[in-house]
């Protein structure tokens, strides 16, 4: 009997072990989604915006650089295709009445550096910031560049008085910039010591104030706060600007930055825009305030007050004398206030993206607010950056192909959504109009050598698309969320192109049609993309 | 787990090679004092209520009632409870060191015959049994370091998520086995042991879902399932305390 128990209880564990073990073949994979706050900048050539400039370098500096990363979470900042996309790091995640700031600055060869100063709200997930780039060889309409060479006497001043004209083929509508240097009027370095040479080198560019490929170029976007008003002190505010000027000298190298005596500055202003200050057309005889912009320091002061007169050809132009040199700017600013949102009732069950055009009531033409993306849920509340105090005009319009993230003027016809009356100090509600529109919904994942540390990648990516065949700048779709997105704004049964970039160094481009309203996908990670995606 | 149950089942050899040698020094002893007893023999089926105990094992701790049916042949009916606990392991599964937090509970009936083959105490059994609320719930998560380009994602567990995998069986099984009822014997108490398994009707029901980073993880779900087919067999070990009527 006892011999049978033995033989019993070693069957019974020999049958225990056989069972198979429970994560057997399993696979695991992390994927990641650092940034609950992205921000993706555009850059692109401002007189052709589907073709970014070359070889952009960037540097983050601000509040929260450290925080910044590029989306595929290193330090590295490559713009790849125009695009960068960056992520804030969770940890410093903005909160109710603290948003996050940093300030991103772009260079490239042949073109005007471009500063971006980039404040994020705790309900702004998403940002789009599209970064216009002059190229001063190739300048957009609407924007002029003039360089020019005056030969100096032996102590460095001019001889006699010089005229630095407006360019020869500016169109008569442009609000070009010449410079009176009276004789005598000798060169000062940052340091402010007179520097002696043969020639001033002189680079003018005038922006116009009503095209919106040249206010996109205004430095450091119209908002700012860091604003020295007449009173000296530092305050918030957005320029209604008249039209502005970044202008350059240097004499053998050494850049100029004062003069020992004043030149006086002739800035167009355009008849047919309405002046913010008095509700009516600018005319002669009216006053427009003067600001100076230093680039190194992102600071607007205030400079005085211009008298607009007739320039002898018929337009308009500011007159007003300096004695340094920088970005100019013919503006009247306004308070802004530090908050002002917007809820959104979509009436869809997932989120989807918008534009958005914020106009100051007395300005139907030129919004002070143009193409701001929003990626809203219905009944979501989202915040406006920098809006001026005082009635608005708010249009929202479909996030579609026909309608651009960089042109106001390009707009398919009447928005889904408006509301009239102030931003600041309420959060009024924007019920949208939509057609019935079908979402295409996309599940797609990669799959990956086993081996790999992700056998299955879920990405969060931005997606870039265009109509196809348009030649048009790509614009952002939509951010897919670990392998998840949805969208209205693709039509069934067209044909687009689609971008995505990943890993900061690598463009992947698909044309395809849009034949199904859902798409779950497992692609295979091809060989040579491996080391990229899954690991 | 295994080294648990090996050591487990050594303590009981040694047990049963004990407590049934004393037993049967205490049956020598009666015939050495000659007090023979003498019963009575009943003929056909009956229902004799025989013992009441407690019932310790595989299948959780409960109570079990017996009563003999004839010389031959007992019926039981018992239930037992595994008390919901805990226990932590930790895997490698591809590149990652996976900890996975188990909480199991079940509960079960269970209706039992037993057939004296040759004399009072070897007994083979079968019988039917539910396990109602059995389930086991196995949250996993990745532990040591884990970078997404030069940021370190694994230093909040809110954010890093887990996987969850719930098991859960309510169904109807079979059992089949055999046993000892006397390993002790005296006038009022008895030891019993009791080896066999139930073979589930139905196989687990498996669940599972991730949050965080872990989201797609959850296409593991049908490789559990399959792997745990073979878990539709349920080993019983169980030891009874019985008091006898």
């Amino acid at each position: 009997m006892k011999k049978a128990l033995y033989i019993a209880v070693a069957l019974f564990s020999v049958c225990f072990t056989q069972c198979t073990k429970p994560t057997k073949d399993f696979t695991f994979s992390v994927n990641p989604k650092p940034f609950d706050h992205t921000v993706t900048m555009s850059f692109y050539d401002a007189a052709n915006p589907g073709k970014p400039p070359p070889n952009i370098t960037i540097t983050v500096t601000g509040q929260n650089a450290n925080d910044v990363y590029e989306i595929s979470g290193v330090k590295n900042y490559n713009v790849v295709d125009g695009i960068l996309s960056l992520g804030l790091l969770y940890k410093a995640n903005p909160t109710e009445g603290s948003p996050a700031s940093f300030t991103v600055t772009a260079t490239a060869p042949g073109y005007l550096s471009a500063t971006i100063p980039v404040t994020i709200k705790y309900d702004q997930p998403i940002k789009l910031i599209n970064v216009s780039m002059i190229n001063k060889a190739q300048p957009p309409a609407g924007v002029n560049v003039q360089e020019t060479n005056t030969p100096l006497d032996p102590s460095g001043a001019t001889s006699t008085d010089v005229v630095i004209p407006p360019p020869a083929g500016a169109a008569p509508e442009d609000q070009v910039v010449s410079i009176d240097i009276p004789s005598g009027t000798a060169f000062k370095d940052a340091a402010g010591n007179v520097v002696t040479g043969t020639t001033l080198t002189s680079s003018v560019v005038s922006f116009n104030s009503t095209d919106p490929a040249s206010l996109n170029a205004f430095p450091g976007g119209t908002a700012s706060e860091n604003i020295k008003n007449e009173s000296g002190a530092t305050v918030a505010g957005r320029f209604r600007t008249a039209g502005f000027a970044d202008i350059n000298m240097n004499v053998g190298g050494t850049e100029i930055k004062t003069f020992t005596q004043p030149i006086t500055l002739h800035m167009g202003v355009s008849s047919t825009q309405i002046n913010p200050a008095t509700g009516t057309l600018f005319a002669a005889g009216q006053t427009i305030p003067v600001w100076s912009y230093q680039t190194s320091t992102g600071q607007w002061s205030y400079e005085q007050v211009a008298t607009i007169t007739d320039n002898g050809s018929g337009g308009l132009e500011a007159n007003f004398p300096t004695t340094h040199l920088t970005y100019y700017n013919l503006a009247v600013m306004e308070n802004i206030c530090a908050t002002s949102s917007v809820m959104f009732n979509t009436g869809l069950t997932t989120s989807e993206t918008f534009l958005v055009d914020i106009f100051a009531a007395n300005e139907p033409n030129i919004p002070v607010v143009s193409g701001f993306l929003v990626q809203v849920a219905n009944g979501q509340t989202v915040s406006f950056d920098n809006v001026p105090t005082g009635n608005m005009n708010v249009k929202v319009y479909r996030n579609t192909a026909a309608n651009s993230q960089t042109n106001f003027t390009i707009r398919d016809g009447n928005p889904v959504g408006t509301y009239s009356g102030a931003l600041c100090g309420s959060t009024p509600t924007i019920t949208l109009n939509i057609p019935v529109l079908t979402p295409i919904t996309f599940d797609i994942q990669g799959q990956c050598p086993s081996s790999s540390a992700n056998p299955i990648v879920r990405p969060t990516v931005d997606v870039w698309y265009r109509a196809y065949g348009s030649g048009s700048a790509y614009q952002l779709l939509g951010q897919v969320q670990q392998g998840n997105f949805s969208t209205t704004n693709l039509n069934l049964n067209s044909k687009y192109d689609f971008k995505v970039i990943w890993g900061g160094s690598k463009v992947y481009l698909k044309t395809k049609i849009v034949d199904s309203t859902s798409y779950h996908r497992t692609i295979v990670v091809p060989q040579d993309q491996i080391a990229t995606f899954c690991q | 787990m295994q080294k648990i149950y090996l050591k487990a089942m050594t303590a009981v050899l040694a047990a049963a090679f004990c407590f049934n040698s004393a037993s049967a020094q205490d049956d020598l002893m009666k015939g050495a004092k000659g007090e023979a007893k003498v019963e009575k023999e009943r003929k056909g089926f009956y229902f004799q209520p025989s013992s009441i105990g407690l019932a310790v094992g595989t299948s959780g701790a409960g109570l079990e009632f017996c009563a003999g049916l004839n010389k031959r042949f007992n019926v039981r009916a018992g239930f037992g409870y595994i008390p919901k606990f805990n226990y932590t392991k930790t895997d490698e599964i591809g590149q990652y060191n996976v900890q996975t937090e188990y909480k199991t509970e079940a509960f079960q009936l269970h209706f039992f015959g037993d057939w004296f083959v040759w004399g009072p105490n070897f007994h083979l059994t079968a019988g039917v049994g539910g396990y109602m609320g059995a389930k086991s719930t196995a949250r996993s998560i990745p532990l040591g370091d884990i970078y997404y380009g030069d940021i370190n994602i694994n230093d909040d567990p809110n954010r890093m998520g887990y996987v969850e995998s719930k098991v859960s069986l309510n169904t109807i099984g079979v059992y089949a086995g055999f046993g000892w009822q006397n390993l002790i014997n005296t006038n009022h108490f008895g030891l019993s042991l009791d080896l066999g398994t139930y073979y589930s009707l139905m196989r687990p029901d498996v669940t599972m879902s991730t949050t965080g980073y872990l989201v797609g993880n959850e296409s593991n779900r049908q490789q559990l399932a399959e792997n745990l087919k073979g878990y539709r067999w349920l080993p019983n070990l169980q030891l009874g305390f019985h008091y006898k009527f």
